[in-house]
């Protein structure tokens, strides 16, 4: 299979947000058994990424090519990069909220308003895409953008928005920031402005993986963790 | 700068290392056990990792630059860029030995004599910028290997031959696979050295970046519920399984406790060579070992409190022991808090 320089990078880079992913789900199992909101939502956040460089991956190889049923292929993993985005967009900021005030009254109203723009999102890519309003794939297997493909990722930007106000709120009432959070404010950054900057390899999975690794270490060496009583024991 | 696009995909490769391997040295800076042997392996191998990265980004890149010395540049960026790779497989070498035998004079008997050959590649890495017979940087600007050049590889999958070697040794002779832990490290260097070989970009360092990113990640969970010191199971791990083992109404095999007061680091080694196959070994502090094992029968009870209070005479090591078989009836995590108190002494104030 003859692919080219960008697909390679695409390849590796997606090979490699694979690899750490899938790695921290499996070192996350034992936080997981503490039953915590947080820790579960960060679970998704993997997940979603690691879907993400999975569609990534199948564009890489599929885009341009020419066999049958490629063009669907190209066009649902597509639409996958687009959805799967604007889920990390929505779990990022539900993740801050309840990492920081453990609010479960809170979160819980605050979850079902968010989810709103997200079920808008995946309505108007299943609606829109079989009619191009969003992306299109021509016949010869290559992507454009859709004449209305702003608005979708216009509401994704508004997780973002929100993702830099929960921190915000946190420090003025708590009085606290811890540095790892910013790190936070990258990810939906990096997606959105990634694939418009770079054209060679536009690969927002692993600018995720990286971010998220960051943020695990970061939260390995915070806390230690009893895990019989799910209690976290400060150093 | 106008870069052919292979260079921008190994570009884009190594940048992402870069910023894996920062980052985990900037995560891994704080750590409490800072002057522990595997600690600082662990960061000899992030140094080696973070320069294997900038010396492959600066070879390539140097070498499609028009400014005198250029392309010598990008020589000697290429030689650093091998010698790197050697030395990390060598520190990887020590870090898996390290991690089963957890001992320091080991490394030094056995490793320093297979230190020598990295020297000796230091010396001719450092004369073939100048005289290319290992390895040159041919007219199309790309890798062009000279016979030489095998004999690199070769000692680099010697020293990998022998990591392997040393696992297999290790697991034939040990409880479970204990190998399992630097698959993390070793499954993308394996993957990104065939993709090198397979495909015309440098894309080991990511592998190797990655590999550390894992191998971290799992050696700072087993922090949760292991003992650095003595490689054994916590505290929090035996209230997990006895809260586990409570839930689940789970019952059978026995809890043995020996106790080896001011002497107990040297009870460990003890305890561990002839726990049963199949026992955890819990490190219950003040030179307390609890073993967790399967064993009901109390005649094989007493015989491994009678080969474990033997050994330790030889070293004139009072051990006291007891032990409890886990019927059920009563919560696991009760009982073994009755047998810690029965046996134990008075801790020292």
């Amino acid at each position: 299979m003859e692919l080219s320089h960008r697909n390679y990078a695409s390849v590796f880079l997606n090979g490699a947000a694979i690899f750490i992913l899938a790695g921290m789900i499996v070192n996350t199992s034992i936080y997981r058994q503490r039953g915590r909101k947080d820790d579960k939502i960060f679970f998704f956040m993997l997940l979603g990424d690691i879907c993400l460089g999975l569609c990534d991956t199948v564009v890489a190889l599929v885009n341009g090519r020419d066999f049958a049923g490629a063009r669907l292929i190209n066009t649902v993993a597509y639409t996958g990069i687009y959805l799967f985005t604007a889920v990390l967009a929505y779990l990022v900021p539900l993740y801050l909220l309840y990492r920081y005030t453990r609010r479960e009254d809170m979160f819980k109203v605050v979850w079902r308003v968010l989810l709103v723009p997200l079920i808008c999102i995946f309505a108007m890519y299943l609606i829109g895409v079989p009619n191009g309003y969003f992306l299109s794939v021509d016949e010869q297997n290559t992507y454009h953008f859709g004449k209305y493909y702003v608005v979708p990722l216009g509401m994704t930007l508004v997780y973002t928005l929100v993702s830099f106000v929960i921190p915000l709120i946190v420090k003025i009432k708590f009085g606290r920031l811890r540095h790892m959070y910013i790190l936070l404010y990258l990810i939906p950054i990096s997606g959105a402005v990634l694939p418009f900057v770079f054209d060679v390899a536009a690969d927002a999975a692993i600018v995720f993986a990286v971010i998220f690794a960051y943020m695990h270490m970061s939260a390995m060496n915070e806390e230690f963790f009893d895990i019989s009583e799910g209690v976290e024991v400060k150093k | 700068m106008n870069f052919p696009q292979e260079v921008i995909t190994t570009l884009y490769t190594e940048g992402t290392a870069i910023a894996l391997i920062i980052g985990l040295m900037v995560y891994t800076a704080g750590l409490k056990k800072k002057n522990g042997v595997r600690e600082h392996i662990f960061i000899i191998l992030n140094a080696h990792a973070l320069l294997l990265a900038l010396s492959g980004a600066l070879s390539y890149t140097l070498r499609y630059q028009d400014f005198d010395g250029a392309l010598l540049l990008a020589k000697i960026a290429g030689n650093l860029h091998e010698l790197f790779i050697l030395a990390l497989i060598f520190y990887w070498m020590l870090f898996t030995d390290y991690l089963l035998y957890r001992s320091r004079d080991h490394l030094y008997r056995r490793y320093t004599p297979a230190f020598i050959p990295i020297l000796v590649c230091a010396g001719v890495l450092a004369v073939n910028s100048f005289t290319n017979f290992l390895f040159d940087i041919g007219e199309d600007l790309k890798f062009d290997p000279k016979p030489g050049y095998w004999v690199l590889v070769a000692l680099e999958y010697l020293y990998l031959i022998n990591t392997v070697v040393l696992l297999l040794r290790f697991y034939s002779k040990s409880n479970g696979p204990k190998f399992i832990r630097l698959l993390p490290f070793a499954t993308p260097f394996i993957v990104s050295s065939v993709m090198n070989r397979v495909t015309p970009y440098e894309v080991r360092s990511l592998g190797i970046a990655v590999g550390l990113v894992l191998l971290h990640f799992s050696l700072m969970n087993e922090r949760c519920y292991r003992d650095e010191e003595t490689g054994f199971y916590n505290i929090a791990f035996l209230k997990y399984i006895a809260g586990f083992a409570t839930e689940h109404d789970a019952s059978g095999g026995c809890a043995i406790i020996f106790d080896g007061a001011e002497r107990g680091d040297e009870l460990a080694g003890i305890v561990s060579d002839e726990a049963p196959d199949n026992s955890a070994v819990v490190n219950a502090g003040h030179g307390r070992y609890i073993v967790l094992s399967g064993a009901q029968s109390r005649t094989a009870i007493r015989l491994f409190i009678t080969a474990v209070k033997e050994a330790a005479e030889e070293e004139s090591i009072d051990v006291s022991a007891d032990y409890l078989v886990l019927n059920g009836g009563e919560s696991l995590e009760k009982s073994l808090n009755k047998l810690i108190n029965k046996t134990v002494r008075a801790v020292p104030q």
